[in-house]
């Protein structure tokens, strides 16, 4: 008996599958490549959009923290990109893949759950700060911006495209239609994403919320990311790290446990 | 045998007097079902993010003696969200099921039966604009709650949510006609109409805007649609109604008639 064609070897450099982890995250970042003007032009357009009416409809003039309102609006509104963007990549190319499916050519490769959920969520990750770097040159021509600590911006940056990618994965997983993809969006990150201080501070909120803003990640995370352009916050900076970092944690180790328990992706 | 040998002659064309109107019923009555379908997507979400958008400016702006001329601002912004998210849903709506009919190739159900190009003209756009009405309601019901609406002239506000439900319907349709991908479909969408409906004076008096921003404005369909509806609200426009009305129909009756042309000639439809 002819012994059973090996593993290439070449695959496996150490523990982990790199070719394959690259090949996917590859193919996951190529997707959205391919359809540009959705994915990151798109965003780009309807964030200037927002930076536009905000200031028209009430002027250059208005403070807000001691910040000039545009100063205060440019951290929220590249925030906002990133987490409405990272999460939109992860759960719409999975829940695409399981509707054709054509999941399958990602399941049965060889990449361990750890594998995969690496690839999808670096998938994520880079389409949102691909996005906010587009969104930042575009606001940077209108709004010149200052940056007070460049810490604070890249670890918010970063933490809010590994949460909303992750969350994202999450959803695509768990998702069985494209409509519940779309529910998630409307009636979950688009709400949080809009009403946790991108446009507004939150101190303009009644007591009650403002005490349930103190558990929102979304909160801190665009409190932070604020924090790191102004120098300047609402909320306690140093527990927003830990939460966001917390938060990760959960969603991270969520995804991990979905690959690895096969839910609702096997059978 | 006797049956095989003379085939019963389809009814190829149930009229009743000059229309179809059985066919046209079933396709306007198959694409209302479509959208209640979703409903979820279809109304829900719009109205949760028209109040979105509403708790967002309150929030950022309230107790700040806000206003337009001497209208509250959430008055102001009543209307023009309303609108907004009347134009926004006819586009989507007509440019979706054309675009998903053609790339899941079972348009040639719709181009089968015998319905001539005026009726499915004639369909697809008021299919699209009993949702646009819909959404307009739901949403202008849902404001209601939380802002004084009053209205102060209803035959601008019927007038001017028809117009725009019409005008929109009819866009979608040439989009979705003249796109062979829905990529292309959201880029007409997120290119030029999301642009042109927040720019057009959702948000603000066009007065805030430079003249030669404001001259431009002239000439664009969607600040009359915006700024009549919001007449029939507050009694205050920037425009000139009379003329707005006049450009309305005008653009309309030309776009629903190009429509048709393109049914016509089966424009990326028939090869």
């Amino acid at each position: 008996m002819a012994d059973l064609p090996q593993y290439p070897k070449y695959i496996l450099q150490g523990n982990v599958n790199w070719t394959g982890v690259w090949t996917l995250y590859a193919k996951e970042v190529r997707r959205y490549l391919k359809i540009l003007g959705q994915t990151i032009i798109a965003p780009v357009v309807t964030t200037f959009l927002f930076l536009t009416v905000f200031t028209v409809a009430f002027g250059a003039d208005r403070v807000v923290n001691g910040l000039p309102y545009i100063v205060f609006l440019t951290p929220g509104l590249i925030m906002m990109s990133i987490l409405q963007n990272a999460f939109a990549n992860a759960s719409t190319s999975i829940i695409q893949q399981k509707l054709n499916q054509n999941i399958v050519d990602t399941l049965m490769p060889p990449l361990t759950s750890l594998e995969l959920t690496l690839a999808f969520i670096m998938g994520g990750v880079t389409r949102g700060l691909m996005v906010a770097i587009g969104v930042s040159a575009a606001l940077a021509f209108f709004s010149p911006f200052d940056i007070h600590n460049i810490g604070f911006v890249l670890f918010h940056g970063v933490g809010a495209a590994l949460l909303m990618a992750s969350a994202g994965v999450m959803t695509g997983v768990w998702a069985e239609k494209f409509d519940h993809v779309s529910t998630i969006t409307n009636f979950v990150i688009l709400p949080l994403s809009f009403l946790s201080g991108t446009f507004f501070t939150v101190q303009r909120f009644p007591e009650i919320l403002l005490t349930i803003t103190q558990f929102n990640p979304f909160f801190y995370m665009i409190d932070g990311f604020r924090y790191g352009f102004t120098g300047q916050s609402d909320g306690n900076v140093m527990i927003g790290l830990a939460v966001v970092a917390l938060a990760n944690l959960c969603t991270i180790t969520g995804c991990y446990a979905m690959f690895r328990t096969g839910y609702k992706l096997r059978n | 045998m006797s049956e095989l040998s003379t085939p019963a002659t389809p009814e190829t064309r149930p009229r009743r007097g000059l229309w179809n109107t059985l066919g046209l019923w079933a396709l306007y009555k198959r694409e209302v079902m479509r959208f209640f379908k979703m409903y979820m997507q279809t109304f829900v979400a719009p109205a949760v993010t028209a109040l979105l958008f509403l708790a967002i400016f309150q929030l950022a702006f309230e107790g700040e003696g806000r206003s337009m001329g001497d209208v509250p601002f959430a008055e102001f912004l009543v209307p023009g969200l309303t609108i907004m998210a009347v134009m926004t849903s006819c586009f989507a709506n007509a440019s979706f099921t054309l675009m998903f009919e053609k790339i899941v190739q079972t348009i040639v159900d719709t181009l089968m039966p015998p319905l001539t190009a005026g009726e499915m003209t004639i369909g697809y756009i008021l299919s699209s604009i009993t949702r646009g009405v819909l959404v307009g309601a739901v949403l202008a019901a849902a404001m209601s709650v939380f802002v004084d609406v009053s209205i102060h002239h209803w035959g601008y506000v019927f007038f001017h949510v028809a117009m725009a439900a019409w005008m929109m319907s009819c866009f979608g349709l040439m989009t979705a006609l003249w796109a062979d991908k829905v990529d292309h479909v959201a880029s007409v969408n997120n290119f030029v109409i999301l642009p042109l409906t927040f720019l057009s004076g959702t948000f603000y008096s066009i007065q805030h805007l430079p003249v030669s921003v404001q001259q431009i404005a002239q000439f664009n369909p969607f600040f009359y649609i915006i700024d009549g509806f919001r007449y029939g609200f507050i009694g205050e426009a920037d425009s000139n109604l009379t003329a707005g009305i006049v450009f309305l129909l005008l653009l309309n009756g030309a776009a629903t008639a190009f429509c048709r042309h393109l049914f016509q000639t089966g424009y990326n439809l028939k090869s």
